[in-house]
């Protein structure tokens, strides 16, 4: 008992020293933190362009974010093309009338409401032979956790993992896609890389996409991470699931920003570790976060088939 | 720059002339010392009074002062101490030393403040503060403990980096821009526990200058300060020592004489008095001092039988021996050996520490010939270990040989010149992992030449105007370490992640020179005496750094490193120019200045955006340097006599950066702007037993990076920042107390004691660490016990603020005993 008193002592002198902690009431964003949110996407690809713009909101309140409906948006670039975007639904704005990007034109974006008037400009890079070359299922024995055993060879391995339906039992044995992406680039390009499941943007496993990335040739692939923390989760593809690798083709500044984006995500700064920060963006008003992203595509799909052993 | 070349040959000019200026004259030189304990006194006065032509003792306590022919009353001044007058015939140079006593009637009323007793508006040095020791050991302490760092806190100026961090900031500078030195060597991490005490055991240390602006050009490789400590020599005539217990840590010191004197009685009974005194006794050719701190806190774990193989707890030894060898020679060997250890059973250990020794000569060549050849090795490392996974140590190593000659050319002019030669070798961080098949991180270890020369005239124009010119040369030389060493060129990306591009590679033989980096650095400063009572001070400096730490956060942590200048670390750059008025009341009773200070700095370091920078082989990808500027008013009354003496500093400052890379490019404020910082700090003596002391510390909250908004990036929710330091801290102030009682006198007593007690933050202010955002957590226990107050919230993504803060109020006790 005398020593249980003792080690409450200790406890209580442990947190009064190191511990000691109160819940703030009032804090409120600083006159610094941007207040807008702009994303924008022009591609190469007549159907991928759009403008998103909403409201920076106080860390702590846990309300939807507010989407601004009431915005001018207007993209030109150097090619002639100029095209007011009209509102689509909640704060995503459109393009008035099919047209693709060119690689190489510079691309302005004009957004501009009561509040704000910002210009944000990308370069769409200027990539040759910007095609995915293959992609193919590949069955792979060893468990998707022993990433010190991971596959290395010729071309860029994109080490997605999926494990066939007899499998899961187990989980130990796994397939995977051999992603050849972009192997003949003679040059470092910048991808910014979704995966879907059956058309549906697949995100859980993407933590353990961006790790392994770090170990290919290339480098540089990018996505952003699940929300939250912790292990990577395995979702396994079933035989039969059609996979879709959609590839970006962004600019050295762009990846820069989602590179930081992801760190910020990770690595939050704190009183004994590098401050955090927003990352550097195209836009002309530090008001607003967020990114002009002027990107070429390149997607392909490929469906899983239960191959076995190999 | 033609300038500045311009300036220099005017000045060699006057200092020529000045030497041509020769009529008959002769040198009186020697050392004023303590006479109760031969401790040499620094910055003692000597003035021949028929001519009011005046000097002051160096560091080493030695003076001279050349006068024509003549007969002279010459007087010592020496605040708190008796003066003495001797009438000298000098007809010949002469040697004389002076030993004077403390005055014994005003010592209940007078501090002994150890300073010349209108320094504030004579001396010529401005942005000068000389620590109180004796006003240190009466003010509150936390945990009792009194701390050198924690009063260079309290000065208009400086900035604490937080609660109970040893960490301090002076002018806008960062912490690692602060040359702390113990007896002249440099002391890499100044603090135990993690900043809660600095290394310095206050009971043996005899004087502490803080050099904020207008730095001598003796001192160099810093931007913004230097502290210099100097430990006492150890008394020649009798022995003493003491002994004081707190609740942090226990300490004790010895010192005395080598020789007879020390196992001799040294008191006796005065039946006349009815007191006991000293023995007058000659003082002994050589002394010592000794002395050693250690917590005691660790020892708690032992009485928990499963926690007995913890332990937590911090050791200092300080040892000094000083040798007369003869009226011209004096030798000191000074060490500090210092270890803080964390340790949990045989799985984990963690332990830090410094270890400084120091090789002193003191030669006096002749009557205005002053040398001190200084050897010196500093060491600073630090070691984890997690049993059979990984040890990780790191480390600084100096070697340093530096020789300073000061030359008394005349009463209107003191040549000071020197040089230093400085080997260092530094050890980034070795990772080494105990796990087969796992690779080991080892940072290349990195070596540098770090000399310098110097030289400086302190000239007198008028009896008005003084100045002080000179410059340093700084040499500083990047060799490759004994092993060679590899570089890259990076692809300049602009962005941390997971883009690092090696272009080209760099490799260097053992010990192959690599790069020099050659930096002048002018210094000038100068007085005006308005009145005998006031007078104004300008200065201005140039400061060169070529060793940099490397901090995560903003508070150094035992696990920051250090790493030299290179060609991606490029040397720190700082030109501050400063001017004050100053004034002296009622009989130099009260002391007041006004300082306004502006300071450009180069190649300060910062950090891109979530850099890490721990056992990172490409950290110059995440260094990023650029431009910084502090500016601001530092307003500071003293009151030195009478029971209540005390002081108050205000500042008024503004310290930003600019970086590239950092902030998007644009200014921010630096993590040590403070707009407003006001230190009050006071001792009253209520009766001849009691004194009471207080100190109170406002500053402007610090600026922090913080998550301050949330926005969406696709579905994905993310945290958006201020800018860089964008957000301010709630301020920081508190309130400490303490009660000191003095033993009674009672005749034949031959030792006496002090028993303090210490309130730290009286009023209990939460002073704020930090604050950090996390998910937002309940309030409200479940009734089956299975959530408790402080668990995160279940099924919500709500977050909320916390702040952290270190210390509530703390009531401490401390006992001293001395003999």
């Amino acid at each position: 008992m005398k020593s249980m008193k003792l080690y409450y002592t200790l406890i209580i002198v442990a947190v009064i020293l190191w511990s000691c902690q109160m819940k703030v009431n009032d804090y409120k964003p600083s006159d610094s933190t941007p207040k807008w949110t702009v994303e924008g996407l022009v591609s190469d690809s007549t159907d991928m362009h759009y403008v998103k713009i909403s409201k920076v909101i106080n860390v702590t309140e846990n309300v939807p974010i507010p989407t601004i409906n009431n915005a001018q948006v207007i993209v030109s670039g150097t090619d002639g093309i100029i095209d007011t975007f009209k509102l689509s639904s909640e704060g995503i704005y459109l393009p008035s009338k099919l047209w693709k990007g060119t690689p190489g034109a510079t691309y302005n974006l004009y957004v501009s409401t009561p509040d704000i008037n910002i210009i944000g400009s990308e370069t769409m890079p200027n990539y040759a032979n910007f095609v995915i070359d293959s992609l193919n299922p590949v069955f792979r024995e060893k468990a998707v956790q022993n990433r010190v055993n991971s596959p290395s060879g010729p071309g860029s391995y994109n080490d997605l993992f999926f494990t066939g339906k007899k499998y899961i039992r187990t989980g130990d044995s796994v397939f995977r896609v051999r992603l050849y992406a972009l192997k003949e680039l003679p040059y470092r390009v910048n991808v910014f890389s979704y995966l879907y499941r059956n058309g549906v943007l697949w995100k859980p496993n993407s933590r353990y996409f961006i790790n392994n990335l770090q170990e290919v040739p290339i480098n540089s692939f990018f996505i952003l991470p699940p929300p939250g923390d912790g292990p990577p989760q395995f979702v396994h593809f079933l035989s039969g699931d059609t996979v879709t690798v959609l590839l970006q083709g962004i600019t050295d500044r762009c990846f820069a920003y989602y590179a930081g984006l992801n760190q910020v995500l990770q690595f939050d700064g704190g009183l004994f570790s590098s401050p955090a920060g927003n990352p550097i963006n195209n836009y002309n008003n530090p008001n607003v976060f967020g990114y002009f992203k002027v990107a070429r595509i390149a997607s392909k799909k490929v469906v899983v088939r239960d191959l076995g052993k190999q | 720059m033609i300038q500045i070349v311009r300036m220099y040959i005017v000045l060699a000019f006057l200092f020529l002339a000045n030497l041509l200026w020769a009529q008959k004259k002769y040198t009186i030189s020697g050392y004023i010392k303590d006479n109760k304990n031969g401790e040499d006194l620094i910055g003692a006065t000597i003035i021949a009074v028929e001519t009011k032509q005046a000097t002051s003792t160096n560091a080493y306590g030695f003076f001279s002062l050349t006068l024509t022919e003549g007969t002279y009353t010459i007087k010592t001044e020496y605040v708190g101490y008796k003066s003495i007058e001797k009438k000298i015939n000098l007809t010949q140079n002469i040697t004389q030393n002076f030993n004077i006593s403390e005055e014994a009637i005003l010592t209940e009323e007078v501090l002994v403040t150890e300073r010349k007793v209108d320094a504030n508006v004579s001396e010529l040095k401005m942005s000068k503060v000389e620590m109180n020791m004796g006003q240190l050991k009466k003010l509150p302490a936390l945990f009792g403990e009194p701390d050198i760092i924690k009063l260079v806190q309290l000065q208009p100026g400086v900035v604490s980096a937080g609660e109970g961090t040893g960490a301090f900031f002076v002018r806008g500078g960062a912490a690692d821009q602060n040359l702390i030195l113990y007896d002249e060597a440099p002391v890499y991490d100044p603090s135990h526990v993690g900043g809660l005490l600095s290394a310095f055991n206050s009971s043996i240390v005899k004087s502490s200058d803080l050099y904020k602006g207008g730095i001598p050009a003796n001192y160099g490789g810093r931007l913004s300060s230097v502290l210099d400590i100097r430990s006492i020599d150890g008394n020649n005539r009798r022995p003493e020592g003491g002994v004081s217990i707190g609740l942090l840590a226990t300490r004790a010191n010895i010192q005395g004489p080598i020789g007879p004197q020390l196992f001799q009685n040294h008191r006796k009974f005065n039946d006349s008095t009815g007191k006991l005194e000293f023995i007058e006794r000659a003082p002994a050719k050589a002394s010592f001092m000794l002395s050693a701190r250690r917590s005691f806190v660790g020892y708690l774990f032992q009485l928990q039988p499963n926690t007995r193989n913890n332990d937590v707890y911090f050791y200092d030894i300080n040892a000094k021996v000083n040798y007369n060898i003869d009226a011209k020679n004096r030798v000191f060997v000074s060490g500090y050996f210092g270890r803080d250890v964390l340790k949990f059973g045989t799985a984990f250990t963690f332990d830090w520490g410094n270890s400084t020794g120091t090789v002193r000569w003191n030669h006096i060549f002749n009557s205005k010939l002053f040398s001190n050849t200084t050897f010196i090795v500093s060491n600073y490392d630090y070691s984890l270990r997690l049993n059979n996974i990984f040890t990780w140590t790191a480390g600084i190593f100096e070697q340093n040989i530096k020789q300073d000659f000061t030359y008394y050319i005349n009463p209107k002019n003191t040549l000071t010149f020197g040089a230093n030669i400085a080997y260092r070798q530094f050890q980034p961080g070795d990772f080494n992992i105990l796990i087969p098949g796992i690779s080991s991180i080892n940072l290349q270890r990195l070596a540098a030449y770090d000399n310098a020369i110097y030289i400086s005239n302190k000239q007198e124009l008028s009896p008005r105007i003084s100045i002080e010119y000179g410059a340093r040369l700084s040499i500083f030389s990047n060799v490759a370490s004994n092993k060679g060493n590899t570089f890259y060129k990076y692809e300049d990306l602009n962005v941390t992640g997971n883009q690092i591009v090696k272009k080209e590679q760099y490799d260097y033989a053992a010990n192959q020179h690599i790069q020099t980096f050659i930096n002048p650095e002018p210094r000038l400063s100068g007085r005006y005496m308005l009145t005998p009572s006031s007078s104004v001070k300008a200065s201005y400096n140039r400061m060169v750094q070529n060793v940099h730490q490397i901090v995560s956060g903003i508070v150094p942590l035992p696990t920051s490193f250090w790493l030299p200048s290179t060609q991606y670390l490029k040397p720190q750059i700082a030109d501050q120019v400063a001017g004050g008025y100053f004034k002296n009341f009622r009989d130099n009773m009260f002391e007041f200045s006004v300082e306004g200070f502006y300071k450009y700095m180069q190649n300060t370091v910062d950090f891109v955006d979530n850099a890490n920078v721990f056992l990172n082989p490409d950290l110059p990808v995440y260094i990023k340097q650029g431009t910084g500027q502090s500016y601001g008013a530092e307003l500071f009354l003293i009151k030195s006599k009478g029971k209540f003496t005390g002081q108050i500093g205000y500042t008024l400052s503004w310290a930003k950066r600019q970086v590239e890379g950092v902030n998007q490019n644009r200014e921010y404020f630096s993590t040590y702007d403070r707009r407003h910082t006001l230190n009050i700090v006071a001792t009253y003596e209520i009766s001849k037993r009691w004194t009471l002391g207080a100190t109170f510390t406002y500053q402007t909250g610090r600026p922090v990076s913080l998550a301050t908004g949330k926005t969406q990036i696709g579905d994905i929710p993310i945290n958006v920042y201020s800018d860089r330091n964008g957000y301010r801290l709630p301020d920081f102030h508190r309130l400490d107390l303490s009660a000191t009682l003095k033993s009674k006198v009672k005749p034949r007593r031959w030792w006496n004691s002090e028993l303090t007690f210490s309130v730290y933050n009286a009023y209990n202010r939460k002073n704020p660490f930090t604050l950090i955002i996390q998910p937002k957590t309940t309030d409200v226990p479940n009734t089956d016990g299975t959530v408790a107050p402080g668990d995160p919230i279940v099924g919500t993504q709500e977050t909320e603020v916390v702040l952290i803060y270190a210390f509530p109020v703390l009531p401490s006790v401390s006992y001293t005993f001395n003999f």
